[in-house]
């Protein structure tokens, strides 16, 4: 848009600020006049996209006056967050404009890790890249070729899958957390769903969040807050009440209805508990237990031998007084919680990712989401609703390729010899083990993107010598990050604001959309969207490659899969909200009416207002989400009893015991205590066990803060000095101290003390916070970077130097809470 | 023409320091112009990168540069003041220290109000105060009874001193200093008439300045008071000041005193009677002080109202705590048993006493701005402490020295003690205290109907 | 005449710093590294403050998103001795900083310390890089200037400019500042105190309606929505 230059002055409030201003920009202010008239004559445009700060997918809406990016705003439009926007995504601009960027494909020279780089054309670096994959190719050895990915959102993923699949390795891994990428949890064993759970908060009337911490992180913060908004506008009779179970006193456990602080790693006990006072008092959903659930009370299988229910299982093993003493939390508030999450319908009950990486994350997923079945919250308004699919255009069969196909047949580098690991295949963390070990076969090649695992995950030192033991890295990042810094090639991507950008919205709210963003800015440097140099990649790798991924650009495919939101019959493009008109109500009876003629004019508003939206996919019967064998809400879960017998079978292979026997070994080595039914129930495990109790008496809690997204955002000067609100930190780490414990060690708040646990100890700012519990320390993840540029770069510590190298029994997940450790003043 | 040798002057002594320079006066000039110097060259470190040299911040916005304009300011109230109601009071003991206190007055405000300036973060636009002044602002009132105190006080100092400028024009030698004298000597003849005149501008310029210091005070804690701060916000802010001004005032008086009796060797001139009795004055002034305390922290404690007592506790008992203690033991706890017994209040006890009370002042002063600024009301949204930075010191050293150094030169060019003062005192005193006995004592006055 | 004013609704409010980090962007708020943070110089025209009470596990931590109030009966604006903070006839409380000579009085004077001193040029300290995404509508503070929280005036500015154009009146969502706009859970309100009908003023009229430091007979236009307790 165009302002009138009365209207740009006054706005600068007089010529003079608008001199301080050009001042600011780096520019003389030339005569009077010449001032006037570039101030007069700007342009000024804004551009939707997707923020890509955290995996929260939020829309975004950028200002752009004279090619500078000036603000980025919430697109109110985006189904996602309607306009509102969190510190991370606003302060974009600071990713965008960081100095310390890389601007130019980099060459290693010298040693791994010595920082000395020779700037390359990228020509030269593709071809080098090309070439090298071209030769491992011929070789066969196709599969010894890795894509590590990270935290990232839209068709990229499907890209670099499909990449993989046609040039013929299978290890396209991604480190990731949420139930989304973590094969099947809760959502597949007990409702036998494909796609991952969703759930309606903003429709719920209890929330019962065990670790999820739904106002700081989890999926899209703002998404979650907007839900929370409405909470509180219906307060009083009808408002929704947040119950926050967590070790910790965050910023949801501050702003919820209720805060129970648990002992760590016991979530699925305190479900338990519960379930077991709902269950005693009646108040379950009967009907629905009846009609939809299988495996709550005791039965019989054909052969007529005899299975235990759910109901005994939770009657026998998890009365309250049992529960309070594993969990901490009292007998009165249990009862108190368990009445309050029966009796206000709908309720949701959430666990995903939190309390998971501390413990059992498999059967205390399975404990919480029981509780959604045992109030009948499964496939309704409030509860459980359905992922629904974006009919994007389906990518076209591959080529035929022996030497690919050869290649994608061969396990997964992460995948246990034995197929004894059950999910092993999704942990990309196993990484490290598998690559030292040469097990299965060594990696000759690894393409690093969104990941830098030597800052974000324990055991670095084991990752470090699994990258030293790799004879190729190459990293994407636009960033000189701790990974990439071991690289020996960098083709670094533009930021997410100077590249196409799109997400097919699969989100823990159920919102079945399609959003899209042309680059807010044109590349600052000479650098490449990554999406582009894969086609480009595969482009120089010729023939059937080359075939597979036809595209001269991103761009060109994003079209195309558009193609098929316009050809779908259903769904729109996002427009501003109407009141409730007979469209709507013609709309959610299935009605589809066109708005544009042609797809030219379709692709053309999409572009301009960011996203599809199909609002009528997401609420649905309980039947469309349930598909287990049984058809029902499977309590004792036939489908993790069929996995984890197909794993012992695999192992049988190797070790001739059979049935009952074969379960038992697996269990073993998977770490599994329960045996017989109670391995395909939902139960407690208590976590492994380190000890130590006395030498190192606190358990560190690791979290993530609304201000920084994981690794990302040290380098936003903005973020570094607002980090925290109940602590009021800033450019620094802390770990926070009960009161009362940091008295009885002479520690005073803002003190250095050393943290240290088995692995190694590190010297931390203390923060005497009063809502710390005793034996609990709370530290957040995010600072300690040893790369990342100038603002990231020495400040603060990592965690993870001291996390213990603890895995989670079932899948092998690392423990990102609960290492022992000790403190003291330094 | 030879000019009369000054050494046979009556009251030559207070003539030897405008004539006679020795090494001693190079010597203190190089000390204290080197540490101006320091002074100087901090202020121009602050000028070029920004008040952030300093160690103000979030929410200490105002410190040493404001603490010393408020103290710089209370000194001044020993001069001018002392010797305006020491004048219209007629105490005859006066005469050898007026030009004394007179002199401070001038050279403190002068430095006090350059405080001021050197706080503002934007010392170039001061001329905004003339173009866009807005009367309501405390500060303005500050800048307007400075002014009027200074040029006030100037003329104070001057006038009486024109009779002796003109015995140093008739014994200047030549050449810029007699140019100087002629000129300030306004053509003093020593007529009957011009005494007449001089007499009656030092009395009408005497009864002037009492208010004018009165109000210079008063505003200055209106800077404090008028805003809504937790023990800021206090009616006796005036007067509390005003108190404390003439209390810290007399205290710097009798140090500048004594050092002048002891380099120029005035010891017949300042007597230790003078010190006496300034020492009575001054300990009426620190049961004054007391009381005024004492009314300002009782009633803030008695009310006990949360924002007030978080300031008063970190007074009392918390960070700030040393510093308060350490005022009351200054301002009273050392002072008052050396100037309450007759024993003590020697001219060793006195310059004790006094220079205890001006580091005393100076916490006080310190105590009464910063503590607030660092509790404001919402408090847990914004509490800061202050240590003062290499460069706040290096001016406050700078603003000291400055006065010592304008002094020391003040001394040179003058005498420190009004010849003609003394002089009309000793032709004059006896008659006219006589005279004054006369006229009130009981009885006395009749005395001469009583037949013999 | 409008008297804009703001409505945070606690209850809503979650602490998230959206609006902190909006105000910075909007509005050239410099950072400052971490020696003078350390220092407590840092700049935040909008910050949230917390106060915890009681001890484990009987807590409460209270956020408080802090603007400035924009008091209709200003104790900054009258001490300043040379005009450059003043209210305007529609109730923002605003700043000239060219006129400005950092005597810091307002600073002093405000109860609810929301000014901001600049103690060094903060902005000729961030990188040219950086400074690229600097908002053209807001002048940058020099060193020696003080500053605060404008209810983002400029945008008020824009708003009526464009109103004109198209030849209308100003309508309610015309001048919404950038933290409200950016607020996720929707806890801040904008609009005229002045129309006793805008949502504004309705919800200044709740029980739960309260403003800092009220007694002070400051008279804030930042009225606060107390937070609700839900479970016993
Ligand atoms: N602001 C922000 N948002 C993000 C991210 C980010 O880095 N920053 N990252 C994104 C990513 S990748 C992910 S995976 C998600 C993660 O989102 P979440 O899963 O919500 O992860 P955290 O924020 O770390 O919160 C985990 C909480 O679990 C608590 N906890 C620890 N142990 C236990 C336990 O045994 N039981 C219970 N009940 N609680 C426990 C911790 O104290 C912590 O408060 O967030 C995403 N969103
Ligand atoms: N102690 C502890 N450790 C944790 C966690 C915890 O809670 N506690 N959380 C864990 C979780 S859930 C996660 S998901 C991980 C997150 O950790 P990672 O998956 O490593 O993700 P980030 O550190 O957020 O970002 C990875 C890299 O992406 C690169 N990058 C940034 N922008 C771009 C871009 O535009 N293009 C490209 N190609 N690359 C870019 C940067 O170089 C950055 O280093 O951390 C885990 N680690
Ligand atoms: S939650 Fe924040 S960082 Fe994540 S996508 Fe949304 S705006 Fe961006
Ligand atoms: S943006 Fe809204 S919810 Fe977030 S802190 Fe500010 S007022 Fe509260
Ligand atoms: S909050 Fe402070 S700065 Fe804002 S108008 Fe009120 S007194 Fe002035
Ligand atoms: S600092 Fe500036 S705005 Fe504040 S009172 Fe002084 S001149 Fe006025
Ligand atoms: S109204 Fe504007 S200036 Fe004030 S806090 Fe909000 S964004 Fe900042
Ligand atoms: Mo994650």
């Amino acid at each position: 848009m165009r302002l009138s230059r009365r209207s740009f002055l006054a706005s600068l409030g007089g010529a003079a600020a608008g001199a301080a201003t050009l001042r600011a920009l780096g520019q003389e202010p030339q005569s009077a006049q010449q001032l006037l008239e570039e101030w007069t004559n700007f342009e000024e445009e804004f551009r939707v996209s997707i923020c890509q700060q955290c995996a929260g997918g939020c829309g975004i809406l950028a200002r752009v006056v004279d090619g500078n990016l000036v603000k980025i705003a919430g697109n109110p439009l985006y189904p996602v967050n309607q306009g509102g926007l969190c510190m991370k995504g606003l302060a974009g601009t600071q990713v965008l404009y960081d100095p310390d960027r890389i601007r130019s494909p980099l060459q290693r020279e010298g040693a791994r890790g010595s920082g000395r780089w020779k700037p390359v054309s990228w020509e030269e670096a593709l071809r080098r890249v090309a070439g090298r994959l071209a030769e491992l190719r011929q070789k066969g050895q196709s599969h010894t070729v890795a894509v590590l990915g990270g935290q990232y959102r839209g068709l990229v993923d499907g890209l670099l899958r499909r990449f993989a699949d046609a040039y013929g390795t299978p290890n396209y891994l991604r480190l990731r957390c949420l139930e989304t990428d973590l094969g099947p949890t809760s959502g597949y064993y007990l409702q036998g769903l494909e796609a991952p759970l969703a759930y309606d908060l903003e429709r719920s009337r209890y929330i019962l969040s065990f670790g999820c911490n739904l106002l700081e992180s989890w999926a899209s913060t703002v998404n979650q807050q907007k839900a929370f908004g409405r909470f509180r506008e219906r307060a009083g009779g009808e408002g929704t009440q947040l119950v926050m179970v967590d070790p910790r006193y965050s910023v949801t456990a501050a702003k919820a209805d209720l805060w129970l602080p648990v002992t760590p790693g016991t979530d699925a006990a305190l479900a338990l508990g519960l379930a077991y006072i709902i269950i005693q008092e009646g108040r379950y959903d009967a009907e629905f237990v009846r009609d939809r659930c299988f495996g709550f009370d005791d039965w019989q299988d054909a052969s007529g031998t005899h299975h235990l229910g759910f109901k005994t299982l939770v009657l026998e093993e998890y009365a309250p007084e049992k529960v309070a003493a594993i969990t901490g939390v009292s007998v009165e508030r249990l009862f108190q919680v368990a009445r309050g999450f029966a009796a206000s319908q709908p309720a949701l009950a959430l666990c995903e990712r939190g309390p998971a990486f501390n413990g059992s994350d498999l059967y205390t997923r399975l404990a919480v989401h029981s509780l959604n079945a045992l109030v009948g919250s499964i496939g309704r308004e409030g509860g459980i609703v359905r992922q629904g699919t974006v009919p994007l255009k389906p990518w076209a069969a591959l080529p035929e390729d022996p030497l690919a196909r050869a290649g994608r047949k061969r396990p997964r580098i992460v995948r246990a010899a034995d197929r004894s690991d059950l999910h092993g295949e999704h942990v990309a963390a196993r990484l490290p083990r598998h690559v030292l070990a040469k097990d299965p076969y060594e990696l000759n090649a690894l393409f690093l993107y969104y990941a830098n695992p030597l800052f974000s995950w324990p055991e670095r030192e084991q990752w470090a010598r699994a990258l030293a033991a790799v004879p190729l890295i190459v990293s994407f990042s636009p960033f000189m990050d701790e990974t990439t810094r071991q690289a020996d090639l960098i083709l670094p991507d533009c930021t997410y604001l100077e590249r196409w950008r799109d997400d097919e919205i699969t989100h823990l709210a159920g919102i079945t959309a399609f959003g899209i963003g042309e680059p807010v800015v044109p590349p600052l440097y000479d650098t490449r969207a990554t999406e582009d140099v894969i086609l480009q990649i595969a482009g120089k790798l010729g023939g059937p490659v080359a075939a597979a991924l036809p595209w001269q650009r991103f761009s060109g495919l994003l079209r195309e899969k558009a193609e098929g939101l316009f050809a779908a019959q259903r769904g729109h493009i996002v427009m501003p909200q109407q009141p409730e008109g007979f469209e709507a109500v013609l709309a959610r009876q299935g009605y589809w009416q066109q708005t544009s003629e042609t797809f030219e004019d379709f692709w053309g508003a999409l572009l301009k207002k960011g996203a599809w939206w199909d609002p009528n996919d997401t609420y649905v019967g309980p039947r469309q989400l349930i598909k287990t064998p049984s058809f029902r809400f499977e309590f004792y879960s036939q489908l993790l009893r069929k996995d984890l017998e197909q794993a012992a079978a695999g192992m049988a292979r190797a070790d001739p015991s059979q049935g009952a026997a074969a379960l038992e070994r697996l269990a073993g080595s998977l770490g599994i205590q329960a045996r017989g039914d109670r391995m395909f129930l939902p139960h407690f495990e208590p976590g492994p066990a380190e000890g130590g109790e006395q030498e190192f008496p606190y358990l560190l809690n690791t979290y993530k803060l609304m201000s920084l997204a994981g690794g990302k955002g040290g380098n936003v000067p903005w973020l570094q000095q607002e980090p925290a609100v109940h602590l009021d930190g800033g450019w620094d780490s802390w770990v926070e101290i009960n009161p009362e414990e940091a008295a009885r060690l002479g520690i005073e708040d803002g003190d250095r003390v050393w943290l240290e646990s088995r692995q190694g100890k590190i010297q931390v700012r203390a923060k005497v916070f009063a809502a710390t519990a005793p034996g609990v320390l709370n530290m957040p993840f995010g600072w300690g970077h040893r790369a990342y540029g100038r603002w990231a770069q020495n400040r603060g510590q990592n965690p993870n130097d001291v996390l213990a190298a603890r895995v989670d029994p079932v899948r092998g997940l690392p423990a990102l809470s609960g290492t022992r450790v000790r403190l003291s003043k330094a | 023409m030879a000019e009369h040798d000054w050494r046979k002057e009556e009251d030559a002594i207070l003539l030897e320091p405008v004539f006679s320079t020795g090494w001693r006066f190079y010597l203190t000039l190089a000390g204290l112009g080197a540490l101006v110097l320091w002074g100087v060259v901090s202020y121009v470190v602050q000028y070029e990168r920004g008040l952030g040299v300093t160690g103000m911040a979030f929410p200490v916005s105002w410190s040493f540069y404001i603490v010393n304009f408020v103290f710089f300011i209370g000194i001044s109230h020993a001069g001018t003041l002392i010797s305006a109601i020491l004048r219209l009071s007629q105490a005859e003991w006066r005469r050898p220290i007026t030009r004394i206190a007179e002199v401070i007055t001038v050279l403190v405000l002068g430095i006090g109000g350059m405080n001021i300036l050197i706080d503002l973060g934007r010392p170039d636009r001061i001329q905004n105060l003339f173009l866009y002044g807005r009367y309501q602002s405390p500060l303005l009132w500050d800048a307007t009874s400075v002014t009027a105190y200074l040029t006030a006080s100037s003329v104070y100092l001057y006038i009486p001193m024109i009779p002796d400028i003109a015995v140093l024009r008739d014994h200047s030698p030549g050449g810029w200093r007699r140019f100087l004298y002629e000129v300030l000597a306004l053509g003093w003849e020593g007529t009957q008439l011009q005494h007449r005149i001089l007499n009656r501008a030092i009395a009408i310029m005497a009864v002037l300045v009492v208010p004018i210091a009165v109000s210079v005070h008063t505003v200055v804690s209106f800077v404090f008071s008028m805003t809504l701060q937790p023990m800021w916000h206090s009616t006796i802010f005036g007067p509390y000041f005003v108190v404390g001004a003439i209390f810290s005032g007399i205290a710097a008086l009798i140090v500048v005193m004594a050092v002048l009796r002891k380099v120029f060797h005035l010891e017949d001139y300042l007597q230790p009677i003078h010190f006496n009795f300034l020492g009575l004055l001054m300990l009426v002034m620190v049961l004054l002080w007391c009381y005024f305390t004492f009314a300002e922290y009782l009633t803030t404690y008695y009310g006990n109202e949360p924002n007030e007592m978080r300031v008063f506790m970190t007074k009392f008992s918390g960070k700030y705590a040393p510093f308060f203690w350490a005022m009351v033991v200054f301002n009273f706890g050392i002072p008052f048993p050396l100037l309450a017994f007759n024993r003590t209040r020697t001219i060793a006890g006195t310059v004790i006493a006094s220079l205890s009370i001006i580091v005393g002042m100076w916490l006080e002063r310190f105590i009464i701005i910063i503590p607030t600024l660092a509790n404001p009301r919402l408090t847990q949204y914004a509490q800061g402490s202050y240590v003062p930075s290499i460069v706040e010191i290096g001016i406050m050293a700078g603003c000291v020295a400055l006065f010592m150094l304008l002094y020391v030169l003040f001394s040179k060019l003058f005498p420190i003690v009004s010849i003609t003062e003394v002089r009309e005192g000793r032709e004059k005193t006896v008659e006219i205290v006589k005279e004054r006995l006369q006229r009130y004592r009981p009885g006395l006055g009749k005395l001469p109907q009583v037949p013999a | 005449m409008p008297r804009w004013g703001m409505v945070i609704d606690l209850d809503k409010c979650t602490a998230c710093q959206a609006c902190v980090v909006a105000c910075q962007v909007e509005n050239n708020v410099p950072f400052v590294e971490e020696t003078e943070y350390r220092r407590s110089r840092s700049l935040s025209w909008m910050k949230i403050v917390s106060e915890t009470e009681g001890r484990y596990p009987d807590v409460k931590t209270r956020y408080i998103p802090r603007p400035c109030m924009h008091c209709d009966n200003p104790p900054c604006t009258r001490v300043c001795p040379v005009h450059a903070t003043y209210l305007n006839p529609e109730g923002l409380v605003a700043q000239i900083y060219p006129r400005c000579i950092g005597c810091r009085f307002c600073i002093a004077a405000c109860p609810y310390t929301v000014k901001y001193f600049n103690w060094y040029d903060y902005h000729d300290r961030i990188p040219a890089e950086l400074r690229r995404g600097d908002n053209p509508d807001v002048s940058t503070r020099p060193k020696g200037v003080v500053e605060k929280c404008t209810f983002c005036h400029h945008r008020l500015m824009k708003a009526k400019d464009r109103a004109a154009l198209e030849n209308r009146p100003l309508r309610a969502d015309d001048y919404v500042p950038a933290c409200v706009e950016s607020c996720p859970s929707r806890a801040m309100y904008f609009g005229d105190l002045a129309d006793g009908e805008s949502q504004v003023s309705r919800l200044a009229r709740s029980p739960r309606a309260f403003r800092l430091l009220e007694a002070l007979g400051t008279k804030p236009k930042v009225v606060y929505l107390a937070e609700r307790q839900l479970y016993g």
